[in-house]
């Protein structure tokens, strides 16, 4: 279904990323979960993929993190009026029966943390974050956004803010520092970082990744998305799925 | 115990559940899933000669009535892409039809030859994609031009030929040429050329703007169409077009199809193959026939 959707507004957040904000013209059939995505219609000019950064049940409202990459992104980010949400799609995480949630984020991987922190406060759990950008001015307050976060870790490749080197190696020292804390583990970013935090996190059980692919339908038929060489979409099978589902094919 | 086995262009299906076209089907991996998900002969997505891209997203949209609107575009590898997927699906026990494009007969003649090579059990020529100008369309309303290509694909192959059509007021008369040129059965219907248009920013929403109409919508359309040309020829019909669940397969069955392909219904319900199995087997317990053979065409008896 497209659901027609009023953009709102559009900030600049950093260097890199922006902030949109839809209200959806029509009630969704049913409520997202955390890590699912839609397609979003940008009229006569394109559709792109993703992730639903916060919703709002009440009033309807959506918001999406993004970086202008091509025509697509620079219409989210420069047009005014109608557009068209498809979905919400993919599979999501549910995040009650967890504690303490760790989530790492590489670049515009932070975009689905709001939501996903929202649904971690309604479900009794915290959530602690790492994340990492090649450059400090890339960086946002993504405390802003979210809500009852627990410690936020930040890492940049330029070594101007937080730590410097890559997420996955902070990641990796916080484990060896304080050890395991966490009853589940998200990850999303780049592949290598993927594999790297998975294997940090070897031993436990419920380590999830959530992949980035092309997509084009979206719903199942057109098979763009498919993790080859698995015998799995990431429209319907993912984005999210447990680090030892996809571990050897990322990086 | 019922039987859903059923005997088509010289196979022996486990059941009558075949994926439509387009429906995944341009790579290896597709059809491991496809088979993954029970389909009992796999049809590939619409091969061409040459590699096509395909339109820009959108390219598929569901509309609030049920149905699915898409302008794929052909998207597909290529002759190349043939026999990875027909070896794939030889290795998985599975029979495979190779959907063929073209722009005229000798890019038909060219994809099925192959088609052949590659060895797979059939092809099916797509005679009716609503969505790409010069792709079959124009071609399949035009019952002369249906003859030609279907007899120049069938006086150089071995293997059976499917023509696919399309809703035209011409249908019947399309089918009876294909027949009459030497096909060995009528795939029936495909998607119906149909536009979306968002009332919000007052546009097309597919980025080809027209495109084909699949699902329950197009089913009472695609079962007349069935019913007309079974009664006509009496031929082998595959039945296609908004089938989503037990009753739709029977209905098809009932009008004269020996197998129906399944595409919207999967994309609804990724275990639609299973529950159509299990609503058929009741069915035909409950209509005290062993076979399902039996009931093709039953609704002409007099």
């Amino acid at each position: 279904m497209l659901i027609p959707a009023l953009k709102i507004s559009v900030e600049k957040l950093s260097s890199s990323y922006y902030r949109a904000l839809f209200k959806l013209l029509e009630p969704p059939r049913i409520e997202p979960k955390p890590l699912q995505f839609i397609n979003i219609w940008i009229p006569g000019l394109d559709e792109v993929p993703m992730s639903i950064s916060d919703y709002t049940a009440g009033d309807y409202t959506l918001s999406i993190i993004f970086k202008v990459v091509g025509d697509g992104t620079r219409g989210l980010r420069d047009r005014n009026g109608f557009f068209g949400v498809k979905g919400f799609l993919g599979n999501g995480i549910v995040t009650s029966g967890y504690d303490r949630v760790l989530f790492v984020a590489g670049g515009s991987g932070i975009a689905p943390l709001p939501f996903l922190s929202r649904k971690c406060v309604e479900n009794g759990c915290i959530v602690d974050v790492v994340w990492g950008v090649r450059r400090g001015d890339m960086l946002f307050n993504i405390g802003k956004y979210a809500v009852g976060l627990g410690e936020v870790y930040y890492a940049t490749e330029d070594c101007t803010i937080g730590y410097c080197g890559k997420a996955s190696s902070l990641v990796r020292r916080i484990v060896e520092r304080s050890g395991f804390k966490w009853s589940l583990v998200i990850s999303v970013g780049p592949n290598q970082m993927l594999r790297e935090v998975c294997y940090t996190f070897r031993s436990l059980q419920n380590s999830y990744v959530s992949l980035e692919t092309m997509v084009k339908c979206g719903l199942g038929a057109c098979g763009s998305c498919l993790l080859k060489p698995l015998p799995k979409l990431l429209c319907l099978d993912g984005p999210v799925f447990k680090c030892s589902e996809v571990y050897h094919i990322l990086g | 115990m019922a039987n859903l086995g059923i005997r088509i262009l010289g196979l022996n299906l486990e059941h009558p559940i075949l994926n439509a076209s387009g429906i995944l089907g341009s790579e290896p991996v597709h059809v491991d899933i496809l088979v993954k998900y029970g389909f009992s002969c796999i049809v590939t997505k619409t091969i061409t000669l040459e590699p096509r891209e395909g339109y820009p997203p959108p390219i598929l949209i569901e509309l609030d009535n049920g149905g699915y609107l898409n302008a794929v575009g052909l998207a597909n590898p290529g002759v190349k892409g043939i026999c990875p997927m027909v070896e794939r699906a030889r290795l998985l026990g599975r029979p495979i039809i190779v959907s063929v494009g073209g722009g005229d007969s000798r890019e038909y003649v060219e994809v099925s030859i192959k088609a052949e090579e590659c060895g797979a059990s059939g092809v099916e020529l797509n005679l009716s994609c609503p969505h790409v100008r010069g792709f079959g369309l124009e071609l399949g309303a035009d019952p002369s031009m249906v003859y030609r290509v279907v007899r120049d694909v069938v006086s150089v192959l071995k293997i059976p030929v499917l023509a696919k059509l399309g809703f035209s007021d011409k249908v019947i008369e399309s089918s009876g040429r294909a027949l009459e040129a030497g096909a060995a059965g009528l795939t029936l219907i495909n998607t119906i050329k149909a536009m979306y248009i968002d009332v919000y920013s007052a546009k097309p929403v597919l980025s080809n703007k027209y495109g084909g109409l699949s699902g329950p919508p197009i089913k009472p359309i695609a079962i007349r169409v069935v019913y007309d040309v079974y009664r006509e020829y009496g031929a082998l019909i595959i039945g296609c077009g908004g089938v989503s669940g037990w009753r739709d397969a029977a209905e098809f069955i009932l009008a004269g199809a020996r197998a129906v392909q399944v595409g919207s219904g999967f994309l609804r319900n990724r275990g639609i193959v299973g529950d159509i199995l299990a609503g058929l087997r009741k069915w035909l317990e409950v209509q005290g026939v062993e076979s399902i053979e039996e009931l093709v065409g039953f609704a002409h008896r007099s």
